[in-house]
């Protein structure tokens, strides 16, 4: 299928460019991502709070310094457009490696592992919100019954991981569902109050059905996974050289990273996507044209919670207890978060955003009295000065862009239309 | 017989403060189209200044106890209004026109802003706190019912404000002008309305009135706590939703049934304390879904 370019760059794919400018490029993609790759190295190995929070200043002001210069911030865009290929490689290299690198500090494998965890769940919420434009902030219902209903599979029934894992996926669709039908009679801040109730009430069941979930007492001693006999909590030694147990589920979630990136790149360009898309744009005129609503609305909220459940499953078996504590409006926002200061829609930024969302937190430790505080400033701050988030995607960009001229134009009609201030 | 008065007394009591957090709700959706999850913060906010005000005037000698609750009262509007005006300007204006996601994740996070703040900077914050009550012990008898006088103070001022919001809303300018605006902004506009003004207001009013609801609170349980916010203003948004979002009307009477609604529940349903809440979301996402211009219904509400 010929893929449509909406982005008019200045490289196209093809064009008349010898071999060597293409290898160019590619070795040029390759050096941005490994010194992007290098920065967030560094930060992470700094561990003193004070200083990592100076580092984060160093890194916004260099940023915000790159968005200044457009041919730099320009070219990169139209690298990652153009070699998307290289990009995955590069990136599932540099990430393979990541384990190696710490090797001697199992707690930064373990931070990348629960980073991993939650890329996937804003992943799901990314296919929900991003691509069908479906508001849901009630997402930790999906990421709670993903993890509790492979952990009770496992501790009462003795049921494997990896029959857990789907399953879990596919009850937390079914709670997608659940709510996908009132969902579907409104829209805009109406159904984001839907499933904030719904979220809520789910939290209140967690704690109080003991039957089900233990109440507040949590599901305790889930076992961990294991793969042709090698149990997860053994560390892995390769070459002589041992990397700790955290390897495991660092690259098991590596592993379910690229494949819901995949689902969800695939998706994005089907005809599913394009259906969706044409939902979020104008759902009437969508409807116009033959579009089901109905089982295109239910289908999104389920996808994306199937993957908010394969997170929770296999966040129960790494962490190896479940508690109510874990699901409550806290992480639905944390995850409604992630998937808005990455940039909605944007797969790669989504992952970022929800990289960045777990890991500065964790390191910021000490702060730990200010920890929420920063957190809602610096949600508050990113949505007033840039709602698009980080690193959106082209199309959402335009659209803010568009909507903020439209304001605009309003508001300075108002200047001449007021001629007299009433009151 | 004499229960089911005495959960009528309760149930008005809490309902005044659930309709008077409502107001404010529906003032806001109804000129900004905007969902305030900060709303419930600010309840909660105005709670801490008048526990603030009632240690300083104390620690200052003073002791007529009927002048120390009105101090409260005015004081803790007085700041809450400042703080709900400074939070629109700030946060909410840059954002207008923008996709109702983005005024809803900003809201909860200035929400978390407040009650984070509160906690950390308050002394003694991260703690339930004492709060200055000095007639919650007095009671009188009507028939079989005991009232306390802090009850029966709460309820007759939650009717008198919620009175005097009738009042501005249909009798005055501003009020016209409000209604005009959530009606149609850009017709308000062409008639005259200085609609950044008509927002302004409509967020002194709501402010106000959501911290006179927390002092009332404070005075009703005798404690408060940096938390206490959040649970208020779900609740004060469903008593909003029950009369129709954008109703002033509505909200007064969505608090009083929501709050006889909790009683029944917790009077009726076995463990239904516990599930109390559950309930309440039920009937949030309830009326959203099939009853969205509220439970009584109202043709002139607009629907989004």
């Amino acid at each position: 299928m010929p893929e449509i370019d909406f982005i008019s760059s200045q490289i196209r794919k093809d064009d008349d460019r010898s071999t060597a400018e293409r290898v160019r490029d590619r070795l040029e993609l390759t050096g941005y991502l490994v010194f992007f790759f290098i920065l967030f190295l560094i930060g992470l190995a700094i561990k003193d709070a004070y200083l990592l929070m100076g580092y984060l200043a160093l890194v916004g002001a260099g940023a915000f310094m790159w968005r200044k210069l457009p041919r730099l911030d320009q070219r990169f865009r139209d690298l990652v457009q153009v070699h998307k290929g290289q990009m995955v490689l590069v990136m599932s290299v540099l990430l393979a490696v990541y384990p190696l690198i710490f090797a001697h500090d199992a707690y930064l494998v373990h931070l990348g592992a629960l980073a991993g965890i939650f890329v996937i769940v804003a992943l799901g919420l990314n296919i929900t919100l991003g691509f069908a434009g479906l508001l849901d902030v009630g997402f930790a219902v999906y990421f709670a019954a993903g993890a509790y209903t492979s952990a009770q599979l496992a501790v009462i029934w003795d049921v494997d991981f990896w029959v857990g894992l789907p399953l879990g996926g596919l009850v937390a669709a079914f709670f997608g569902f659940l709510v996908a039908w009132p969902a579907l009679r409104v829209k805009g801040h109406y159904l984001a109050m839907v499933t904030l109730g719904y979220g809520l009430m789910m939290n209140i069941l967690h704690r109080n059905l003991k039957g089900v979930t233990n109440g507040t007492d949590g599901v305790i001693n889930i076992p961990a996974p294991t793969i042709f006999g090698h149990d997860f909590l053994s560390p892995i030694t390769v070459f002589g050289f041992t990397l700790p147990f955290q390897t495991n589920f660092y690259y098991l979630t590596l592993i379910l990273i690229a494949i819901t990136m995949l689902i969800s790149y695939r998706l994005l360009n089907s005809n599913i996507g394009r259906r969706w898309e044409a939902m979020r744009e104008d759902d009437v005129a969508a409807h116009c044209f033959g579009i089901d609503l109905t089982f295109n609305k239910v289908l999104a909220f389920s996808t994306g919670a199937f993957f908010g459940g394969i997170g929770g499953a296999v966040f129960a078996h790494m962490i190896g207890f479940v508690h109510p504590d874990n699901f409550i409006l806290l992480t639905s926002i944390t995850i409604l978060a992630m998937v808005l200061i990455g940039g909605m829609g944007s797969i790669w930024g989504v992952a970022l955003g929800a990289v960045l969302l777990i890991m500065i937190p964790e390191r910021l430790r000490d702060f730990e009295v200010l920890r929420m505080l920063l957190f809602g400033l610096s949600m508050a701050l990113i949505m007033i000065f840039r709602p698009q988030g980080l690193f959106p995607s082209q199309r959402r960009r335009r659209e803010l862009e568009s909507a903020r001229v439209e304001e605009l134009i309003k508001a300075s009609g108002k200047e001449n239309a007021h001629v007299r201030p009433v009151d | 017989m004499e229960i089911w008065l005495q959960q009528l007394v309760n149930a008005l009591t809490i309902g005044g403060m659930y309709t008077l957090v409502a107001v404010g709700f529906t003032l806001f959706f109804g000129v900004l189209g905007l969902i305030n999850f900060a709303h419930g913060e600010v309840f909660m906010f105005g709670a801490f200044v008048a526990l603030t005000v009632s240690t300083a005037v104390i620690a200052a000698g003073m002791e007529n106890a009927l002048f120390i609750i009105v101090l409260m009262f005015v004081v803790s509007m007085t700041v809450s209004a400042a703080l709900g005006v400074g939070m629109e300007r700030v946060a909410f204006r840059p954002l207008r026109g923008l996709p109702p996601l983005l005024l809803l994740v900003t809201s909860l996070s200035i929400g978390i802003v407040i009650r984070e703040a509160i906690k950390e900077f308050y002394p003694e914050g991260a703690n339930p706190l004492a709060f200055f009550s000095p007639y919650s012990f007095d009671t009188f008898d009507i028939g079989n019912i005991t009232i306390s006088y802090t009850q029966a103070g709460l309820i007759l001022l939650s009717i008198l404000l919620v009175a005097g919001v009738y009042l501005l809303v249909t009798k005055t300018w501003l009020g016209r002008a409000m209604r005009a605006t959530s009606e149609d902004v850009e017709a308000a506009r062409m008639m005259g309305i200085n609609v950044n003004r008509v927002i302004r207001d409509a967020f002194i009013i709501g402010s106000a009135l959501g911290a006179a609801a927390g002092v009332m609170n404070g005075l009703y349980y005798q404690s408060i706590r940096f938390d206490m916010g959040w649970v208020m203003g779900v609740k004060g948004f469903t008593a909003a939703v029950i009369g129709g979002l954008g109703n002033v009307y509505g909200a007064v009477y969505g608090g009083y049934i929501l709050a006889l609604f909790e009683v029944l529940v917790v009077a009726l349903v076995p463990n239904g304390s516990q599930y109390k809440d559950v309930f309440v979301f039920l009937i949030l996402i309830g009326i959203l879904v099939f009853r969205p211009s509220g439970l009584l219904g109202t043709p002139q509400t607009k629907v989004g």
